[in-house]
């Protein structure tokens, strides 16, 4: 199956990936990074709902969810999503912009 | 030469809602209350550290302050470190004084956050916390950042928002004993956890207020008085500063921090009597306590409920009410924690006062999102 993919940067030479393009690894200072497809299928490693926004902007969302989600190469994202999710939960995301967070897909029902 | 260094003085305004205050009015009033507390003048200062004020962004803030005050120190710097700022110019005054660099360092910090700006205004510069393309544009907040923690926390540990609660009812009866307090009306457990939603599992009663206010401490290389107070150990860690990155045993570095404050004082936590930690949200001080060895796994919460972080308890605890109740007016909300630790310490805390009065204090601030971490031991002299 295809399903959504997550942009990521990785390290050719020890392997870890990270989910800001700085142009080098943050873990061993390697310069070989290159941008890399992860499986979109992330696995929610907290939730929460914001019920009060950051600045006036945008309050009419309001209430709306937040999760750190895990993805491949062990990175954490954040990530707005609906508001009703439950830790462990396995939700799709995507990410084509290395500079902007992941977007909600749906969600994925866990075995 | 001798590594040993001393807090001779303290002082603190009120915290609350006081209309026309302003950063360096605040600032002024706790520094004239530390030097009086610590018989000291302005011209005795050679050293000078300022925390930052939200409310007044500079480059180059204790420069500022020491015009204003009327300083002219050998040494002046600006320190950022969020709510772990305080208790990090603490151990760095340690460090001028241990170096002899000044023999009497002003820290200094305060700012009316609350009436200074308006709350959008503050809710959105704390937001910057996040990071600027990873975290920010999803619309979390610092609440909503510690909500993640606290959400995650509850479900490893089976800790329920009611054992939450407890924490803030706690810090509120503490807080009804001291008249600089910003909330001081008793709360229960069925207030806190009716209290609106913020970010669940954090309700209005799980968070902070916002305060004006302001601290300062006098550090020297010299005991004036036996008021004056041994900095017997310090620590810190800086594990990240954003959430997303934070290591997978989120609250390391407040147990590293911890482990060197501590080793570093010849002490175990058996021999502490007083606690002061960092409460920006009942979720922090649970999660502090329990990394730094004073609770159990998911106990914190019930251990509050049970007495053990009471005045006349195992490990008394934020006695001032904590910046849960006390108040929060941003550096000068962690120093508070520290400012306590010295009453207790001095038995000159009144109605708060433990008797005996303890002969060691552990506190321990944090910055960011767990982020920046400090702890200290402080004793009592002789
Ligand atoms: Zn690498």
């Amino acid at each position: 199956m295809g399903g959504c993919r997550v942009l990521l940067e990785t390290c050719a030479q020890c392997g870890s990936g990270d989910a800001l393009p700085r142009g080098f690894c943050a873990k061993c200072g390697s310069s070989n990074v290159s941008p890399r497809e992860v499986s979109g299928a992330a696995v929610v490693w907290s939730f929460t709902v914001v019920h009060r926004p950051p600045s006036g902007d945008c309050s009419e969302d309001l209430p709306y969810g937040i999760a750190l989600v895990d993805v491949g190469y062990g990175v954490r994202m954040m990530v707005r999503v609906p508001v009703e999710l439950t830790i462990g939960q396995q939700i799709e995301i995507e990410r084509t912009d290395l500079n902007a967070p992941p977007k909600f897909v749906r969600m994925l029902h866990s075995d | 030469m001798s590594d040993r260094s001393f807090i001779c003085g303290v002082g603190l305004t009120p915290f609350g809602r006081f209309e026309g205050s302003t950063p360096l009015g605040l600032m002024t009033a706790a520094a004239d209350a530390a030097l009086a507390d610590a018989g000291l003048e302005r011209n005795d200062i050679g050293g000078l550290i300022v925390g930052y004020a939200t409310t007044m962004p500079h480059l180059m803030l204790a420069n500022v302050f020491a015009e204003h005050y009327g300083l002219q120190p050998q040494h002046a710097h600006a320190a950022q470190a969020g709510g772990a700022t305080g208790a990090m110019m603490l151990v760095l005054a340690r460090h001028l004084a241990v170096a002899a660099a000044a023999d009497n360092i002003l820290v200094v910090a305060g700012e009316n956050r609350l009436t200074g700006q308006t709350r959008n205004d503050t809710v959105k510069t704390l937001a910057q916390v996040g990071h600027p393309t990873l975290e920010v544009p999803t619309g979390a907040t610092v609440p909503a950042y510690y909500a993640l923690l606290a959400a995650r926390y509850l479900h490893d540990t089976g800790c329920t928002e009611r054992d939450l609660a407890e924490l803030a009812v706690l810090m509120r009866r503490h807080a009804g004993a001291h008249p600089g307090a910003h909330l001081r009306a008793p709360i229960d457990v069925e207030t806190v956890l009716a209290s609106r939603p913020i970010a669940p599992p954090l309700k209005l009663l799980d968070c902070c207020p916002i305060s004006d206010g302001a601290a300062a401490f006098v550090v020297s290389r010299n005991a004036h008085s036996d008021r004056c107070l041994p900095i017997a150990g310090w620590g810190e860690a800086h594990t990240h500063q954003h959430i997303s990155s934070a290591p997978a045993d989120v609250t390391c570095g407040a147990r590293r921090a911890a482990g060197q404050a501590l080793a570093r004082a010849g002490r175990t936590i058996a021999d502490v009597g007083y606690l002061g930690i960092y409460d920006s949200f009942t979720a922090t001080v649970a999660m502090l306590l329990e990394s730094t060895g004073f609770a159990q796994p998911g106990r914190a919460g019930r251990n509050a409920a049970e007495g053990r972080f009471s005045q006349d308890g195992q490990y008394p605890l934020n006695l001032d009410g904590g910046v849960l109740s006390h108040g929060h007016c941003g550096v000068g909300g962690g120093m508070a924690v520290v400012a306590e630790a010295m009453a207790q310490l001095r038995g000159e805390a009144g109605a708060r006062q433990i008797f005996p009065a303890p002969r060691v204090a552990f506190t321990h601030v944090e910055g960011g999102v767990l982020s920046a971490h400090v702890s200290l031991v402080l004793e009592a002299l002789g």
